[in-house]
């Protein structure tokens, strides 16, 4: 699958955040190169900024200095507009809390993406409708949110980033906060997205199991307190 | 993209607030310009007291929907909405409620006139003054709130 097209590049990246009790410096020059088809996963205990870094992938969070590439753009200088277009056709986002939208049903949910690309209807029905099926959540695209387990709700999310079917696919912490029960039902399905998704993708991670599904690990170090006290 | 039927599925309790506010300001600014005693110069400076209020009022009741719809507009911006549609979308919802706010408060004011027997001396153009006054007011409180959705942070209002 893979044929060596590098899909993300990260080059001496770095976050600082100003804490009450110092600076905290995360990443502390991080590099990495992620090419076409890999299955990456980032990797470190809670606390490293694994989170920050798919934010700043993603283009919703700027790095303190350093840059980030997907597909040959530099996201961390592009403007809002090309960002938030560029994110919404060529990046899809499994957020931590899934963040679902509680006003909309499953079906109207994993549609929302496709929706503001302004997708023509029929299209938008046939590949959510696909989508729904091979996550398994055919029974259910009327429910709203509240009234989904925690493992579905996850489900949900991975369908939503997964119906635009975007190249490169950003998972933060997909069995995070589960039973498992859920983490069993969930991991397989992974591996099935990482073979039928046929796009990169990249997962934070600090389960021990999934990790081990990845091609590739970046280990996140521990960030570095620049200053511990206040003077 | 619709962004507003995403964001304002029903009419909450500040947008009732902010309507109030708009409807009253208005009708008592047209019932003090049927007022045999009232000047040009005293209406206006009048009007304006009332509608700074509705300014203020409208601005932080959309500050309020605003910061209760973060998280929405935040998972918005993240699926690829522009900030520039989610503005959109709040400026219309004001427009919706200043309209309907001010004919409803023209319409209240007309009526509190006529039964007052003053209402031949309300003019067309202390009318339109008015009109003018509430919405310039409640749009520009709006629009100045619906600013704000610039400076949101997305990655940390979704980490919350």
């Amino acid at each position: 699958m893979s044929n060596d097209k590098p899909i993300l590049m990260i080059e001496r990246l770095t976050k600082i955040f100003e804490t009450d009790s110092g600076r905290i410096c995360l990443f502390n020059d991080l590099c990495a190169e992620i090419v076409e088809g890999e299955f990456a996963a980032v990797t470190g205990p809670t606390g490293v900024g694994k989170t920050t870094l798919v934010n700043i992938i993603a283009g919703l969070e700027k790095p303190t200095r350093g840059s980030v590439t997907v597909l040959g753009r530099d996201v961390t200088a592009m403007d809002d507009d090309s960002l938030t277009e560029f994110r919404g056709q060529s990046i899809g986002v499994v957020f931590q809390g899934s963040q679902l939208l509680a006003s909309l049903n499953v079906f109207q949910n994993i549609e929302l993406p496709l929706v503001i690309q302004k997708v023509d209807e029929a299209e938008r029905k046939r590949r959510t409708q696909e989508i729904i099926d091979f996550l398994g959540l055919a029974e259910k695209p009327s429910a709203y949110p509240a009234a989904l387990s925690v493992g579905e709700r996850r489900k949900v999310a991975i369908a939503r980033a997964l119906v635009t079917e975007p190249p490169l696919l950003l998972m933060d912490e997909p069995t995070g906060g589960l039973d498992t029960a859920a983490i069993n039902i969930l991991t397989p399905l992974l591996r099935g997205i990482h073979y039928l998704h046929k796009g990169t993708i990249v997962m934070a991670t600090n389960s021990l199991t999934l990790a081990r599904m990845a091609s590739r690990e970046i280990p996140i170090m521990r960030p570095r307190f620049l200053m511990t006290c206040r003077l | 993209m619709n962004a507003s039927q995403y964001l304002f599925a029903s009419f909450t309790r500040s947008e009732a607030l902010a309507t109030v506010e708009i409807v009253v300001s208005t009708a008592a600014s047209v019932i003090l310009g049927s007022s045999l005693s009232v000047s040009w110069f005293s209406l206006t400076l009048s009007t304006s007291g009332l509608f700074l209020g509705v300014f203020l009022v409208v601005m932080f009741m959309v500050s309020l929907e605003m910061a209760s719809k973060r998280r929405e507009v935040a998972i918005l911006r993240a699926l690829g909405a522009k900030r520039s549609s989610l503005q959109q979308a709040f400026f219309l919802r004001i427009a919706h409620l200043a309209i309907g706010g001010c004919v409803l408060g023209v319409a209240i004011g007309y009526g509190t006139a006529m039964l007052t027997a003053e209402c031949s001396l309300l003019s067309n153009e202390i009318v339109g003054f008015v009109v003018v006054a509430s919405l310039v007011s409640s749009l520009g409180g709006g629009l100045v709130a619906a600013r704000k959705l610039s400076y949101l942070k997305i990655g940390e209002v979704l980490r919350q």
